[in-house]
């Protein structure tokens, strides 16, 4: 392969490259890490990836979850994070737990975990929460939120 | 009140447990030591560990309503139904014919709709100790720990809120003194939990709740006894033991 040749395959792909980029924002990604006190003086950390795939849908992979006494005795409670939806409508709903540490405080994170999340209407944002469970609830409150992450279909 | 044994029928109770020493699996006779008492009243006893709760999974739904009701029967009236609910160790709910492959379970009654529900929760050993936080947290109202024979018994009253940028069944820790007192009892859900950890590390956990309360406090808020839910976590037929 000349030189020349070589430039102008390059020259091609990189105008199909721009062109598919102005066309569609393909796996438009963020990354999130979290964390929400717990009342017992701990936090609950979550992280992972977040991938819009469509206007109706998004991807999270890689994700943690880890119950941290932050230096506390454990308090029996853990941690879980999930998604908080907002849709085109502007109703809001949650996703599925998306992950969970209910073995306790010093045992590392939990993971990789992942969820994929559809919708029938447009998803315009979401934003990552952190849960603390209780007695037997996967997601008994919320104690922390973060930014909100916009869909750019 | 105490209860005094006489020497006859301690004498005879001996050589019954004897006895059945010979015939009965060890685990059923027995005794475990006590924790690390420290001076704390022992509502469980000497209490015999026996096998748990997950040694029977069959039983487990009968088991947990019938000491349930039995130990709230001051809060719970006869018609109030119960709600079992068998976990994974994510907490997903287990159809009641999967409750062999249960990893924790509990038992509620009431509703939110009624203001009020009782949860028993029981779980295996969690590599974790009980504490309060020092300062309390706005959130905690109370936290008290007690060891007892039965095990480390930690008793918490939580005030979270409702939130208008959560779910419907969400709730947001009360983060400061301000917003304990500016948040509108509509919104506010109160929570008394007791909850044991065994000298084996199984969990059994019970909890008043409270929705949009008519006051804070405690005494007034809750219709379950303190001391009710003390003896139902110190109860050894709660205990979920260690699978066979």
């Amino acid at each position: 392969m000349t030189l020349r040749t070589t430039l102008k395959t390059a020259g091609v792909a990189f105008a199909l490259g721009a062109v598919s980029l102005v066309a569609s924002p393909a796996a438009a990604a963020d990354s999130f890490y979290i964390g929400g006190a717990s009342g017992g003086g701990g936090v609950g950390y979550a992280w992972g990836n977040i991938t819009w795939t469509s206007a109706k849908a998004f991807y999270h992979s890689a994700g943690y979850s880890e119950d941290d006494c932050n230096g506390n005795p454990g308090d029996g409670y853990g941690t879980s994070y999930r998604f908080r939806v907002t849709l085109s409508s502007g109703g809001q709903g949650n996703s599925a737990i998306a992950g969970y540490d209910t073995n306790g405080c010093g045992n590392g994170p939990t993971g990789p975990w992942s969820l994929s999340e559809t919708r029938t209407l447009k998803i315009t944002s979401t934003v990552a929460q952190v849960c603390t469970t209780n007695n037997g609830d996967l997601c008994a409150w919320v104690s922390a939120s973060s930014r909100s992450y916009s869909n750019p279909y | 009140m105490s209860t005094r044994i006489r020497p006859s029928l301690a004498v005879l109770g001996a050589v019954l447990v004897a006895g059945l020493g010979v015939v009965l699996p060890t685990y059923l006779v027995q005794q475990d030591s006590p924790t690390t008492a420290q001076g704390g009243a022992s509502p469980g006893g000497s209490a015999q560990r026996g096998p748990g709760l997950a040694a029977n999974p069959k039983a487990m739904a009968a088991v947990l309503e019938a000491r349930a009701r039995d130990g709230l029967k001051s809060a719970l009236s006869s018609g109030t139904s119960a709600d079992f609910a068998p976990l994974t160790a994510g907490l997903k709910r287990l159809k009641g014919s999967e409750v062999a492959k249960a990893e924790s379970a509990y038992v509620e009654f009431g509703s939110r709709a009624e203001g009020r529900t009782w949860r028993v929760y029981v779980a295996p050993a969690i590599d974790e100790s009980l504490a309060c936080p020092e300062p309390l947290p706005a959130a905690l109202l109370k936290c008290s720990i007690e060891e007892t024979a039965a095990g480390q018994i930690r008793t918490t009253i939580m005030a979270t809120r409702t939130d208008p940028t959560l779910g419907p069944n969400d709730f947001m820790l009360i983060q400061n003194k301000d917003e304990l007192d500016s948040t509108p009892l509509s919104d506010v859900r109160l929570e008394l939990n007791v909850r044991n950890y065994w000298s084996d590390g199984s969990e059994t956990s019970v909890s008043e709740t409270v929705f949009a309360p008519t006051t804070l406090a405690p005494e007034q808020a809750f219709v379950a006894q303190e001391s009710d839910l003390v003896g139902l976590v110190s109860d050894e037929a709660l205990r979920w033991g260690a699978k066979p």
